[in-house]
């Protein structure tokens, strides 16, 4: 993935909003958008996977154990009724120790695509309801969720210049 | 080939958590013995641990309740997480409930599944002496019938 022609822009944020507000099928009608090619589509996750950072460093802050993670998945499934295995329970827990920086297990529960956004999704939602932000919450947060974002693409970009086989465009 | 009272005695030290007296007797195990025999004893005790656990009045408990303890078992301890699959414990409960089929292991990973969550199981119980014994015992007969 090329994230120098990665940015995040309004329209980005507008979908955030509406994800966090309505669910999934808020971002039904912008379908043909989210895969016009691989920078757009880059741009809505990359701004999903900034939030999904913020909400989980809040989240777990200031201290955790692991066990509060293995607790917080499996209270999500729970939550989650027949959509239980929807949720594979080792990536959702890799990824929060991967945002928090933690030790990552033996068994990251493997890089199925599908299980790696669902996580994602599942975990994000979840915890953005548990916060039960009002308006101006939720403003704050979506603002540094985009901070956050646009500082990581700065650091893939940072990475891709310095990588010998980066291409010039 | 019929359950030993030797048997008995090294699935009952390992749940009380005696490991000296656990490993003591495991060594005196014959391995042929151990590999069929004990591994029927866990696997009967699981089974019938886990039916007083996850069934009430004949029908299975939900599914959540199958997460919430394995999680209860994964949560305790920092190394947990690594030792417990959560997919192999709650299909091996789901699987036995008839909610679910087991996921494939091999014979080691789900032998050492078995006897975590075995043991977490019974240590819920909190067993006097005689009510070890006696679950001891039916999981025996269910050994017995498991082998023949």
């Amino acid at each position: 993935m090329d994230y120098s022609a990665v940015e995040i822009g309004e329209e980005n944020i507008l979908a955030l909003r509406s994800f966090l507000r309505e669910g999934p099928e808020a971002w039904v009608p912008l379908q043909s958008e989210l895969q016009k090619d691989d920078e757009t589509a880059a741009g809505y996750m990359s701004l999903v996977y900034g939030a999904f950072n913020v909400a989980v460093r809040r989240r777990f802050s200031p201290t955790y154990t692991v066990g509060d993670i293995v607790r917080f998945v499996a209270d999500l499934r729970m939550a989650a009724g027949e959509d239980a295995d929807r949720i594979n329970t080792l990536v959702a827990e890799d990824m929060i120790r991967r945002a928090l920086d933690a030790p990552r297990p033996k068994d990251d529960g493997g890089d199925d695509v599908g299980d790696v956004v669902r996580a994602e999704m599942y975990i994000l939602l979840y915890l953005i309801a548990e916060a039960d932000l009002d308006r101006a919450g939720l403003e704050q947060f979506i603002d540094e969720a985009t901070a956050y974002t646009e500082k990581w693409l700065e650091a893939r970009r940072d990475e891709a210049a310095a990588s010998p086989f980066s291409r010039t465009r | 080939m019929r359950i030993t009272d030797k048997q008995v005695a090294v699935l009952r030290a390992q749940l009380v958590g005696n490991r000296e007296e656990h490993l003591r007797l495991a060594d005196q195990l014959d391995p042929d013995e151990a590999n069929v025999c004990y591994t029927a004893l866990v696997a009967a005790a699981f089974i019938e641990a886990a039916e007083e656990r996850f069934i009430r009045n004949g029908d299975a408990v939900d599914h959540s309740e199958v997460i919430d303890f394995v999680a209860q078992v994964r949560e305790r301890a920092d190394e947990m997480p690594d030792i417990i699959d959560p997919q192999i414990a709650e299909s091996m409960i789901l699987d036995l409930l008839g909610k679910g089929s087991m996921v494939d292991a091999d014979p080691d990973t789900k032998f050492g599944h078995q006897i975590v969550l075995l043991a977490a199981l019974v240590g819920e119980k909190q067993f006097t002496e005689d009510q070890l014994d006696a679950f001891l015992g039916n999981a025996r007969a269910l050994a017995d019938e498991l082998l023949q």
